[in-house]
């Protein structure tokens, strides 16, 4: 953006040196920043009065107008005080619960009850975190769940001792996590509605910390207990290395075709096709947001052959550890199918070998009882015992019975290389089955 | 006229200091220029929403100081605070930009015309 020219000079400008002297007795600030919030608004006044001045407004006009434009002088002093505090950004912006109601009217912000969350939704990973598989509690031993509480009149302490009494665990509040809210023990919670449920009052108080904060008021669900702070320290304390073993999505081996496949694997590990693309699943279902790769802070992840290892916080592991188990169940699934499919060809392969195999037997036999019958006239003939039409008689059945048995021994052949196909077809089928079952 | 809300202000303001360094005055003009005069922040909303973006690390500042064309070179003039969108200002930008995309994608599957009126065999 270019820089602006043509300022006037701070000649006759009365009005606004007084407005900024009532504006600047009002704000609660060391003096140092009363001074650069002074100048800052001053550079804007004038600003704004050089472009009135353009557009033909007389110069008192345009001061008025110009300082009418900025508003209630003793809301704008709060507010700037309030967003102008050192030591955290808003400790004394959010001091006062009341204010985010006052600040909905004044800046307009975006904190009602009634406003939509944005493509981040704590809801899910905040209000319920879960050091340890366990379940945390039943739905009547919820303490978030189980009462209503009248926002409208409550404090913050008020709502925590409520939680307290319905909690099976012991309550820690970290009141200087929450100091960084500007919540404490008398500040009112202000929710503008009818008793609400409790896990309601905390969800919208989740909501509202973390689009101003960026950061929100979380609680940390133990066994042993319930800490309330805010999800960045939570995170911070829980952040750990975990190594996930991805061998389980495997793939199965191409079916066998001969004996020498007996040897083969039934599975091949995943390829690094998959396993990356397990890692992009994880990474757009598991808070997105947070992923170095993202552009987020909390997380990393890399993968190693079958090796998923990732550092993140404690509550993205729980997420991340339900994702893969649904996955898992689905691949095992589809294996399962793939194995009933492998069964039923494996059926069908055993009908057809026994088919062959009697088919084999009959022929053999066949073969057997007409050479014989070849070997008996011959005898005769050789014996001199038939007589010349009895001679032709038997010479040409026995030109039949050759031509007969040799067609039976081509079909015999045949059979038998389907047979012994078939038979190894069997074991390798058999074989693939046992492995997977064993898997 | 809309005023702003929050979460949309915070991507309005990012969003014109991903143009370039600004100051407040200019950053209101920017976004009634870019609305056609449709969004307003005000005053009382724009600065301590840009204090709260420099606490947070997501603008920087500097100041300069200003003197009208043809003023006393030895004369003061008068200071201006100029905010520059900083890397993670970039980043959270970029994050806001694709939260409203993910938005506006699931709100169109709504406000899409769908056929679903069934077929009549006559």
């Amino acid at each position: 953006m270019k820089r602006a020219k043509g300022i006037n000079p701070p000649s006759n400008r009365d009005a606004i040196e007084s407005w900024l002297d009532v504006l600047v007795s009002m704000l609660n600030l060391p003096s140092s920043q009363r001074d650069q919030v002074r100048d800052e608004l001053e550079d804007h006044l004038r600003s704004r009065v050089d472009d009135l001045l353009i557009m033909g407004k007389p110069e008192p006009d345009a001061i008025q107008a110009a300082i009418h434009e900025l508003g209630e002088t003793a809301e704008l002093a709060k507010l700037i005080s309030s967003a102008s505090r050192t030591r955290t950004p808003f400790r004394r912006f959010a001091m006062n619960a009341t204010f985010f109601v006052l600040a909905g009217s004044i800046m307009t912000a975006s904190i009602s009850m009634m406003m939509p969350t944005s493509a981040h939704n704590a809801t899910n990973t905040t209000i319920t975190l879960s050091e340890e598989a366990a379940p945390i509690a039943a739905a009547a031993a919820d303490p978030f769940q189980a009462f209503t509480i009248d926002v409208r009149n409550a404090t913050f302490g008020e709502l925590f001792d409520e939680i307290e009494a319905h909690a099976d665990r012991p309550l820690i509040i970290h009141w200087d996590m929450l100091e960084e809210f500007g919540f404490s023990s008398d500040t009112p919670i202000n929710i503008d509605s009818n008793p609400i449920n409790a896990k309601l009052v905390f969800t919208i108080l989740a909501e509202r910390t973390e689009q101003v904060f960026y950061n929100s008021m979380a609680a940390f669900e133990r066994p042993d207990r319930i800490e309330i702070g805010n999800q960045d320290q939570f995170d911070r304390r829980t952040t750990v290395k975990r190594i996930y073993d991805l061998s389980v999505f495997r793939q199965p081996s191409p079916p066998s075709t001969s004996r020498s496949s007996q040897t083969n694997n039934v599975f091949t590990p995943p390829t690094q096709n998959t396993v990356q693309r397990l890692m992009d699943l994880m990474q757009s279902h598991v808070s997105s947001r947070d992923w170095t790769s993202k552009g987020g802070a909390l997380a990393t992840s890399s993968v190693l052959n079958s090796t998923l290892v990732v550092t993140a916080p404690e509550r993205m592991h729980e997420d991340i550890r339900v994702l893969l188990e649904e996955l898992k169940a689905q691949h095992e699934s589809q294996q399962r199918e793939q194995h009933t499919q492998s069964r039923e060809a494996l059926d069908r392969i055993h009908a057809e070998y026994e088919v062959a195999k009697q088919k084999y037997l009959s022929k053999s036999n066949d073969y057997g009882r007409i050479e014989l019958q070849g070997q008996q006239i011959e005898q005769h003939m050789e014996q001199g015992e038939l007589s010349g039409p009895e001679f032709d008689k038997a010479r040409a059945e026995l030109g039949d019975l050759s031509l007969m048995l040799k067609e039976l021994r081509l079909e015999l052949q045949e059979q038998e290389r389907r047979y012994e196909s078939l038979q190894a077809l069997l074991i390798n089928a058999e074989s693939d089955l046992i492995r997977a079952e064993l898997n | 006229m809309l005023n702003l809300k929050q979460d949309h202000s915070t991507l309005v303001v990012l969003s014109v200091l991903a143009d370039g360094p600004s100051y407040g005055y200019a950053i209101t003009k920017a976004i009634a220029a870019k609305s056609d005069g449709h969004f307003k922040l005000t005053a009382s909303g724009m600065y301590p929403l840009l204090t709260k973006l420099e606490k947070q690390g997501l603008v920087t500042t500097s100041w300069e100081e200003v003197k009208a064309e043809g003023a006393d070179p030895d004369a003061s003039g008068r200071k201006r605070k100029w905010y520059t969108l900083s890397p993670k200002g970039r980043k959270q930008l970029d994050r806001h930009i694709e939260a409203h995309k993910q938005m506006q994608h699931l709100l169109d599957n709504f406000l899409a015309p769908t056929n679903t009126t069934p077929s009549t065999n006559a």
